[in-house]
């Protein structure tokens, strides 16, 4: 057992800072900063969901669980209420995720995982917030590093078909690339036809085939960088830029800035409290475009 | 912003009982690193066996490849002819679930419980046919590929 306890310690520890980097005061500020981002963002996908089943007769249970996520959120923002408010968040988006299963949005169950281990941790315990923080900072690693993996074991991206398709089958996409493709090359994506034998969804452009290459292969060279001490700051200024990019075009807003955020917990001061009003204020408009209160644009 | 006061200090040694919480809490953590480690290579797996659709089930392969498109229609039958009326709106459900399940899971769905709750959800017809297309992208060809699969269910026991 004692040598399970020392591999588990061994491996865990690679996501560590350099000895005396990360006083525990740091940990628990981006662990608390950390949590209130989960909070913020669960509640506001939650009205997201809850737009978009508003016809469904399952719009009663998406209703409880915003309204829920709401109150785990106003309740669990101070610290004093904070854990059992986080436990209760988890609770409420696992019942979410199994009640559209098997349609729930990966990042969601990403998010059940991350509220469930920011409830972990007794506040009495700093060993138990430091293997929180390595646990967050691991699931960012696996995560990013299983993304490039299967880019690469599916083989859609070697010729830039993947992005091909996306170009002629969503707008966000098209327009994201319309500057990195010739006109004539681009107009025929676009003007493909939605039938069997359509295409093919293959570009000429070296510069696309070379982003589609660089995609997967960034996704599985940052992991490594970012659990290397030495060239972890640049690691996470890349991977945000990376992610950034991604999202010009995929426009998954929810999803990226739950990835900017724990990829933000690498940084050995507390930078998730300082862009949180940031994010309250995206996720704030967000919620008056779902209402309808500002232009409507397509997010998902 | 609320202000954070700072963490508790833990004021003294750790009580046997507190050690042995920490202790449980490495492992368990440990164990779901694993199992999320693990998982997008049974998730590849799953996927590659039965046309899954791979941006589902928390595999980490959105954008791996395109999103299969799944098209499910039913057609009800009495006598061998084609009953000219509408599903009604329990088979209309039970069809766009099946389809939602079918695109998550491929050909692990198969649609025989789907026959079957057709039929009893429209005592008129003796027979349903279920046709399933899956638009694909053939990574092969580069081409759009539409997998068609055709199953009839008879009522049973009449």
């Amino acid at each position: 057992m004692e040598g399970v306890e020392a591999r588990i310690e061994q491996v865990l520890s690679l996501a560590d800072d350099q000895a005396g980097e990360r006083p525990d005061a740091a940990t628990f500020s981006a662990l608390q900063s950390f949590r209130r981002f989960c909070l913020l963002a669960t509640a506001t996908e939650a009205w997201a969901t809850l737009a978009y089943f508003r016809d469904e007769e399952s719009a009663p249970l998406h209703l409880a669980i915003a309204l829920w996520l709401a109150a785990c959120t106003a309740i669990g923002w101070p610290r004093r209420f904070g854990r059992i408010a986080t436990a209760a968040a988890a609770v409420g988006l696992g019942l979410q995720v199994v009640a559209v299963f098997p349609t729930a949005a990966n990042h969601q169950v990403l998010a059940v995982l991350c509220l469930g281990l920011l409830a972990l941790p007794h506040p009495d315990e700093p060993a138990e917030r430091e293997l929180v923080l390595r646990a967050l900072r691991w699931l960012v690693v696996i995560g990013l590093f299983a993304a490039g993996l299967q880019k690469l074991l599916f083989g859609y991206w070697l010729r830039g078909e993947l992005l091909a398709y996306a170009i002629w089958a969503r707008d966000s996409f098209a327009v994201f690339f319309q500057p990195l493709l010739a006109h004539d090359e681009w107009q025929r994506l676009r003007d493909l036809r939605p039938e069997a034998g359509a295409g093919p969804f293959l570009v000429d452009s070296p510069l696309l085939i070379a982003i589609s290459n660089a995609t997967w292969l960034a996704e599985l060279v940052l992991p490594v960088l970012l659990l290397r001490r030495g060239t972890r700051r640049p690691a996470v200024v890349a991977s945000i830029v990376y992610l950034t990019l991604i999202e010009l075009g995929a426009r998954e807003l929810f999803f990226g800035g739950l990835m900017v955020n724990l990829l933000l917990l690498f940084w050995p001061s507390d930078v998730v409290r300082r862009t949180l009003p940031i994010f309250a204020a995206a996720y704030f408009y967000l919620l008056l475009v779902m209402l309808g209160i500002a232009p409507h644009w397509e997010f998902r | 912003m609320t202000k954070s006061p700072g963490p508790k200090s833990p004021g003294g040694p750790k009580s046997p009982d507190a050690a042995r919480h920490t202790r449980v809490k490495r492992r368990a953590v440990a164990a779901l690193l694993v199992g999320v480690a693990v998982w997008p290579l049974l998730h590849h797996g799953f996927v590659r066996a039965t046309g899954a659709n791979p941006w589902r089930l928390f595999g980490w392969a959105m954008y791996a490849t395109p999103e299969p498109v799944v098209e499910v229609s039913v057609e009800l039958r009495r006598h061998g002819s084609t009953l000219g009326r509408p599903l009604s709106k329990r088979a209309r459900d039970l069809r766009d679930r099946f389809a939602a399940r079918r695109s998550s899971f491929g050909r692990a769905a198969t649609g025989e419980s789907l026959g079957r709750a057709i039929l009893a959800a429209e005592p008129h017809a003796d027979q349903v046919e279920v046709a399933i297309r899956t638009w694909r992208l053939d990574r092969t060809t580069a081409r759009l590929r539409i997998d068609e699969e055709r199953r009839v269910f008879p009522r049973q026991g009449r």
